[in-house]
């Protein structure tokens, strides 16, 4: 069964609480105007102590819990978030990927020169631009990354000659 | 009685492009999304979403 995804109160979430984090991946495509079907919201997050423990409040009243198929219920905790693996978890906004890098070994700290604050109502939330999205999955070997590269192309494309700013 | 057009290849009368009709409607989807606000953006997605889980034998989907 699939769930809801509700990105605007997850990303609410998020700004409220000062998480530093980048909204990379399918949502990030989405919110710059690309015609894009996905299912979870995915973050790169900053991965300092402070940040981890903005992050664990963040999750903690987000109801976040691991992907457990076995059904378990498995809470993030500030410990397992300092390691470097990805954190794949369901909350009540969705499913959210929680990331310590993307790509060859990109940090919060990489990505962050090419990420821009992206008005969302009333608060602002960091985005990874979509021309750096494009030339990910360019790189990328996987074949559902190869597979949406047209449609981001496409919105990159409609987005120049628009001369769309948002 | 007049003649009653036949339906546009593309679905959509109006449209005059080299094109392919495909790559107009998705270049028409992509131009209204541009035409949003990114918190509009994002509510196409929650709709879509929400839709996709109300249909008949909705399974997980795999992640990005």
């Amino acid at each position: 069964m699939r769930e809801p995804l509700k990105p605007i109160e997850l990303f609410r979430l998020v700004a409220e609480h000062e998480v530093e984090a980048i909204l990379v991946g399918g949502v990030a495509a989405v919110i710059q105007g690309a015609s894009y079907t996905t299912f979870d919201v995915d973050i790169v997050y900053r991965r300092t102590p402070e940040n981890i423990a903005r992050l664990a409040t963040a999750l903690r009243l987000a109801d976040a819990r691991y992907l457990d198929p076995a059904g378990h219920r498995l809470e993030p905790t500030a410990e397992k978030r300092t390691s470097p693996g990805h954190h794949l978890l369901v909350t009540r906004f969705g499913r959210l990927d929680v990331l310590a890098y993307i790509g060859e070994h990109l940090d919060y700290e990489q990505l962050l020169p090419d990420s821009r604050l992206v008005q969302v109502g009333d608060f602002q939330i960091m985005v990874l631009d979509l021309q750096r999205l494009v030339e990910l999955k360019q790189r990328s070997t996987r074949d559902k990354d190869r597979a949406v590269l047209p449609n981001l192309l496409r919105a990159l494309r409609l987005r120049g000659e628009e001369d769309d700013t948002t | 009685m007049d003649a009653i057009d036949p339906p546009s290849p593309s679905g959509s009368p109006g449209i005059d492009s080299d094109l392919p009709s495909a790559e107009v409607h998705d270049d028409s989807l992509v131009r209204w999304m541009l035409s949003l606000s990114p918190l509009e953006r994002l509510r196409v997605l929650e709709g879509f979403v929400e839709l996709a889980c109300e249909a008949p034998g909705a399974r997980a989907p795999e992640a990005d």
